[in-house]
C-alpha cells in the first residue's frame, strides 16, 4: 500500500492549484457545520442556564396535595426524588412562611446572613426587605430574619419567607418531583397525576393537569414536548435542516473529489491494467480524502472559532448593556458530534467518486471509450432561436448528460438550500419584529374625558395618532346570541381612521372558524346588526393582540352599542391612544404637566421609546446573526456552483481544442459556451424554483404544526428568489468568461495531446 | 499442456446494422516460451484480440485459457491478481506514472502485491534494459526509448506467464525500435519469456519465432 500513499501523495503535492478547491470546499463546510456545532452549544447552554436560573432543575411541581399522598409519589418507580414545601404560617396577613426541606435550600440563593436552624428564624426575599427596610436580625412578628435570598427556582413570590422543615403530617403540601429518566416524561407526570387523582382538562392539545405545574421549559430544552405536535415539529425541522444541510456539504465536496478524479481516470486505469485491484484504487481515494482531511479541518475549525468569536464580538456590541453578554460555550458531545459529522460528510462524498475510480475499467486507459447517447433529433426551435452552434451547445447538454447533471444537482441545491434558508430565517426575523417591538412610541390610557383628549392631542411633537376605545361586554350565562361564548371584545376606532382603513361595516376579528354569521342584538334580544364580514386580526388592527372574538366599529357605533344596546355587564372599558414620533424623549415632560393638571383623572402613560430601543437593537442583533447565516450559505453556495461550472469546463479542453482544431472560431466557441450556460441556467432554475417552493409549502406546514402565533403569516422569500437567480445568471457568465480565458491561452495541439494522466 | 489457449473468441461492436466485427472466432494455442508476432494491418482486430488476452477487455463470445483456467471466469480480485503476477502488457504510449522514478515504475507491480523486490533480478533487469544511469530519474526525464525500456522492465519483473506486446516500437524511430525488438528478443531467450507482440511492420514481425496474421478479424 505504500506506493499507493507516495502515488496520492505525490499527485497532491504536484497538483497544488486543483486541491486546493477541494481543501477549499473542506475547510468551508467544516467552518460551516463545526460552526453550527459552536452555535448550538452555545444557545443552548445560555438558554438551559437561563431556564435553571429561573425555574431550576426539579421536573414538575405537585401544589396542596395532603401529605398522606407522599405514600403513592413513594411508590412510583419512575420518581427519583420528591422534596417538600409547606404554608405553616402567614404573617401580616401578607408574608407567607414556607417551610422546605432541606435539601431545597440549594434553590435558594441567600445573598446575605445564613440558612434558618429552626422554624422560628426565617429567610426573606430581598425585595421584600428593600421594602418595609428588613434586614438580618430584624423580627416579624415573633420570626427572626436570619437571611434574606434574592433568587430562588422554587414557585413562590416575594412574600414568601422560608423556613427549617418541619414535621408534614396532616399537613397541606408542595410536592417537587423528579423523575429519574427525561424519556416519555409528561407520560410519566401523566401518571403519577391520574394516581394523585387530579382532574385535567386539555390545553393546546395537550393535558392540563389541576395543580400542576410542570417545567416544560427546562424539559423542552432537554428535548421533551407535551405537545406530540410540537415535537413532531422540531424533530422534523431539525431532521430537514440537517438533511438539506449535510447534503448540500456532500455534494460540494463529491464535486470537488470529482474533478480531481476526472484528470487521473487515465492514471487509475494504468493502474488497474497493470493489477491494481478495486479495493486498491478504491483505498487511494479515500487516502487522499483522508490527507486533506488532515490539512483543511483543523484549518476550518480554527476559522470557525474566529469567525463565531468574532459574530459573539458584534452580538455582543450591539447588545451592550441590554443583555449579559453571550460567551462562546463548547458542549464536548455537541463538539464531538460535529467533528464526527464532518468527518462522516467528508468520507461520505469521498465515497461515491472512489467507487467510480475503482470502477475504471482497465481498457479505458488504453483506448478511449465514448459512453455518450445518440441523438438523431434536429432541434428545430433551438435552431431557430441560437442557430447551428446553439443546436450544438444543446446536444452537449444532451449527450454529456452525467457531467451537466452533476452540475444541475449541485447548482440546485445551492439555490434550494439559500432560498429555503432565506425563507426561515426571514419569517424568523419578520416574527421577531412583530413580537418585540411595541406597536406605538407612546401609549396612553385615559378615562372617556374630551378635554383631556384634545390636551393630549395638542402635543407639538406628534407624528401619528391612533384612538380607539375598548370594552368587554360580559353576558350571563346562555344569554350570548352565539354559542360558547360569553363575552366579547368591542372596539371602536376613531371614525376618520375607520373610514381611510375599511369600508363602512362591522367586521369580527378573531371569530371561531365555525362561524360564518354573526349578529348583535339589543336590549330585547332581537336581531340588529349582522357584521359585513370576518377578518384576520392583522389585517384589521395590528394593535390588537388578543385571540379572542373582537367586534370592530366606528366610534359613532361603539357609543350606541354600549348605550343602546343588550349585554349583563361591562368591563374594562378603556380609551386609548397609541402615537407615533420622532422625539418620544420630550413626552414625559408634557405628559407630567398633563398628568398634574388633571388630578382627579386615572392616566395610565406609557413611553415605549427606551424599550422599543432596546427591541430595535435585540432585533439588529437577530438581523446580524440571520444574515450572516445567510451570507456563509450565499458564499458556500456561490463557491460550490463555481467549483462544478468550472470544472464541466476545464475537463473538456480537449474537445473544446478539437473544436478549435477543426475550425471552430474562438467567437463561436464563447457562443458555444454562453449557450451551454444559458440551457444549464435554466434546467437548474426550473428544478431548483420548483423544489424550494415544495420545500417552503412543507415546512410551512411544519411550522403551522409548532403553531407559533408569531409564524402564523409565513411571507414567500421573494427578494431571495431574485436574488437567487441573478447570482446564478452572473455565476454562469462570470465562469464562463474565466474558463474562456483559460482555455483560450491553451495550445490547441498541447491540449489535444493531453493525455492527462 | 498449452500455456495459453483462444477458444472461438471474438468480439463485436454495435448492433444490427452498425455491428463490426473486430475479432471474429480467433482459435489459437500458445506454448511456454513461444514469441509469436501477431501482424496485420490497421483495423485487423489485433489489439482487439490482445486486449481480450490481456484481461483488460472482455471478449463477447468465447474464451481465454490461461494454464487452462478460463480468465474472465475469474472475479474482479483474480483478473487483477492475474494482471499483476501474470500478465503484463507493454503499451505504444508506455503508460509510465508521471510521479514515479524509473525504479518506482518498474517495481510497481510487485509494491501492489506487496512482494519484496528481488534486488539481483532487478539490477541485471536495469543492465539488461540499460537503465543503470537511469534509475532515479523521472518519466518525462527520459527519451521515448527509454521510457518504452521501463514498460518493458515493469512488465518483467514479475516473472509473468506471458508479456503482452501492443505496437512496442509503434512510437519511436528506428534506432530505438531496434534496441527495444532486441531486448524483447532477449528476454525470450534468456529467461524462455512468452511474448505475444501486434505490430504492423513486417520487419519487426521478423523478431518472433512464429508469425500470425489477421485480417477482419480472423487469422489467415
Amino acid at each position: 500500500m505504500k506506493i499507493l500513499n507516495k502515488l496520492t501523495y505525490d499527485y497532491l503535492k504536484l497538483n497544488k492549484k486543483k486541491c486546493i478547491a477541494t481543501l477549499v470546499s473542506i475547510i468551508l463546510i467544516t467552518v460551516l457545520l463545526f460552526s453550527v456545532g459552536i452555535f448550538v452549544s452555545t444557545i443552548r447552554k445560555t438558554a438551559l442556564d437561563a431556564v435553571i436560573a429561573e425555574d431550576g432543575t426539579k421536573h414538575v411541581l405537585f401544589s396542596e396535595q395532603d401529605y398522606s399522598n407522599y405514600s403513592i409519589l413513594n411508590s412510583d418507580e419512575n420518581i427519583k426524588s420528591i422534596e417538600i414545601t409547606c404554608l405553616i404560617d402567614i404573617i401580616n396577613d401578607e408574608l407567607s412562611i414556607e417551610s422546605i426541606d432541606d435539601s431545597l435550600w440549594d434553590s435558594i440563593s441567600i445573598s446575605k446572613g445564613r440558612i434558618p436552624n429552626n422554624t422560628n428564624e426565617i429567610v426573606i426575599s430581598s425585595a421584600y426587605a428593600s421594602t418595609y427596610n428588613l434586614d438580618v436580625s430584624f423580627f416579624i412578628g415573633e420570626k427572626e430574619v436570619v437571611g434574606i435570598y434574592n433568587n430562588s427556582t422554587l414557585k413562590n413570590d416575594l412574600y414568601t419567607a422560608f423556613t427549617k422543615e418541619v414535621d408534614y403530617n396532616n399537613r397541606t403540601v408542595n410536592f417537587y418531583v423528579t423523575y429519574k429518566n427525561i424519556f416519555n416524561i409528561y407520560d410519566k407526570i401523566y401518571n403519577t397525576a391520574d394516581n394523585l387523582r387530579l382532574s385535567y382538562s386539555i390545553v393546546m392539545g395537550h393535558k392540563s393537569y389541576a395543580h400542576t405545574w410542570v417545567n416544560s421549559s427546562y424539559l423542552a430544552l432537554l428535548g421533551q414536548f407535551a405537545n406530540n405536535n410540537i415535537k413532531l415539529g422540531v424533530y422534523a425541522l431539525i431532521f430537514f435542516v440537517l438533511f438539506i444541510t449535510s447534503l448540500f456539504c456532500i455534494l460540494i465536496v463529491r464535486n470537488s473529489f470529482t474533478i480531481n478524479l476526472v484528470e487521473r481516470k487515465k492514471q487509475f486505469a494504468t493502474l488497474r491494467s497493470i493489477g491494481a485491484s478495486k479495493a486498491q484504487i478504491f483505498k487511494m481515494v479515500i487516502i487522499e480524502a483522508f490527507m486533506l482531511s488532515i490539512i483543511a479541518i483543523p484549518i476550518g475549525i480554527i476559522l470557525s472559532i474566529i469567525f463565531f468569536n468574532l459574530i459573539i464580538l458584534v452580538f455582543n456590541n450591539i447588545l451592550e448593556n441590554i443583555i449579559e453578554p453571550l460567551s462562546i460555550y463548547y458542549y464536548p458531545s455537541l463538539i464531538i458530534i460535529s467533528l464526527l459529522f464532518i468527518i462522516f460528510t467528508i468520507f461520505t462524498s469521498a465515497f461515491v467518486p472512489a467507487l467510480k475510480a475503482s470502477k475504471i475499467s482497465p481498457i479505458s486507459g488504453i483506448k478511449p471509450v465514448y459512453n455518450l447517447k445518440k441523438s438523431r433529433e434536429k432541434y428545430p426551435l433551438i435552431n431557430k432561436l441560437f442557430g447551428p452552434i446553439g443546436v450544438l451547445a444543446y446536444k452537449n447538454t444532451k449527450r454529456n448528460k452525467n457531467k451537466f447533471n452533476s452540475s444541475i444537482i449541485s447548482m440546485s441545491i445551492s439555490i434550494i438550500l439559500f432560498i429555503t434558508f432565506s425563507f426561515l430565517i426571514n419569517n424568523i426575523v419578520i416574527a421577531s419584529e412583530d413580537v418585540l417591538l411595541e406597536d406605538f412610541d407612546i401609549s396612553i390610557n385615559i378615562p372617556d374625558d374630551s378635554v383631556l383628549y384634545n390636551e393630549i392631542l395638542s402635543i407639538p411633537e406628534i407624528d401619528e395618532v391612533i384612538t380607539y376605545k375598548s370594552a368587554y361586554l360580559y353576558y350571563d350565562n346562555g344569554k350570548f346570541p352565539e354559542e360558547d361564548m360569553d363575552s366579547l371584545l368591542l372596539v371602536g376606532v376613531d371614525n376618520n381612521y375607520y373610514q381611510e382603513h375599511y369600508d363602512n361595516g362591522i367586521y369580527v376579528i378573531n371569530a371561531p372558524d365555525d362561524i360564518n354569521e354573526f349578529v348583535l342584538y339589543d336590549n330585547e334580544y332581537n336581531y340588529v346588526y349582522t357584521v359585513s364580514g370576518f377578518r384576520e386580526s392583522s389585517d384589521m388592527l395590528e394593535f390588537i393582540h388578543i385571540n379572542s372574538p373582537v367586534m370592530v366599529v366606528d366610534f359613532d357605533t361603539y357609543n350606541t352599542i354600549l348605550t343602546n344596546y343588550s349585554y349583563d355587564y361591562v368591563w374594562s372599558r378603556e380609551y386609548n391612544i397609541g402615537i407615533n414620533t420622532d422625539k418620544p424623549e420630550v413626552f414625559d415632560r408634557y405628559m407630567e404637566e398633563i398628568i398634574n393638571d388633571f388630578p382627579e383623572l386615572d392616566i395610565n402613560y406609557i413611553n415605549y421609546a427606551y424599550y422599543n430601543y432596546e427591541a430595535r437593537q435585540i432585533l439588529l442583533a437577530i438581523k446580524f446573526v440571520c444574515y450572516t447565516i445567510i451570507g456563509a450559505i450565499a458564499i458556500l453556495s456561490i463557491s460550490a456552483m463555481f467549483n462544478s461550472l468550472n470544472t464541466n469546463i476545464i475537463t473538456r479542453e480537449k474537445e473544446f481544442a478539437m473544436l478549435r482544431s477543426m475550425g471552430l472560431s474562438k467567437k463561436d466557441l464563447n457562443k458555444l459556451l454562453i449557450y451551454e450556460g444559458i440551457f444549464l441556467g435554466i434546467k437548474t432554475l426550473i428544478i431548483s424554483l420548483i423544489i424550494s417552493i415544495i420545500l417552503i409549502f412543507g415546512m410551512g406546514k411544519l411550522i403551522k404544526l409548532l403553531n407559533i402565533s408569531s409564524l402564523k403569516n409565513l411571507i414567500f422569500p421573494t427578494k431571495y428568489v431574485i436574488i437567487a437567480i441573478v447570482i446564478l445568471i452572473a455565476l454562469i457568465f462570470l465562469v464562463i468568461m474565466y474558463s474562456k480565458n483559460k482555455i483560450k491561452n491553451n495550445n490547441i495541439v498541447d491540449a489535444i495531446k493531453n493525455e492527462n494522466i | 499442456m498449452s500455456l495459453l489457449k483462444l477458444d472461438n473468441l471474438c468480439k463485436f461492436y454495435g448492433e444490427d446494422e452498425t455491428l463490426v466485427k473486430a475479432v471474429d472466432s480467433v482459435n489459437l494455442t500458445v506454448e511456454e516460451g513461444e514469441f509469436i508476432a501477431i501482424l496485420g494491418a490497421s483495423g485487423s482486430g489485433k489489439s482487439t484480440l490482445l486486449h481480450m488476452i490481456g484481461c483488460v477487455d472482455k471478449p463477447t463470445i468465447g474464451h481465454v485459457y490461461l494454464n487452462s483456467q478460463d480468465i474472465y471466469a475469474l472475479n474482479d480480485s483474480k483478473q487483477s491478481k492475474l494482471r499483476r503476477e501474470s500478465i503484463s502488457i507493454v503499451y505504444q504510449f508506455y503508460n509510465l506514472i508521471p510521479t514515479l522514478n524509473v525504479v518506482e515504475n518498474i517495481t510497481l507491480p510487485l509494491d501492489l502485491s506487496r512482494k519484496k523486490v528481488d534486488q539481483e533480478y532487478l539490477d541485471e533487469l536495469l543492465k539488461l534494459l540499460k537503465l543503470e544511469d537511469r534509475k532515479k530519474h523521472l518519466p518525462n526525464e527520459l527519451s521515448g526509448g527509454e521510457q518504452q525500456r521501463v514498460a518493458i522492465g515493469r512488465a518483467l519483473i514479475t516473472r509473468p506467464n506471458i508479456i503482452l506486446a501492443d505496437e512496442p516500437t509503434g512510437n519511436l524511430d528506428s534506432k530505438n525500435s531496434l534496441e527495444v525488438m532486441n531486448i524483447l528478443k532477449r528476454a525470450n531467450a534468456i529467461y524462455k519469456q512468452t511474448i505475444i507482440m501486434v505490430t504492423h511492420d513486417e520487419e519487426l514481425a521478423k523478431y518472433a519465432k512464429r508469425i500470425i496474421t489477421m485480417k477482419d478479424g480472423n487469422i489467415v
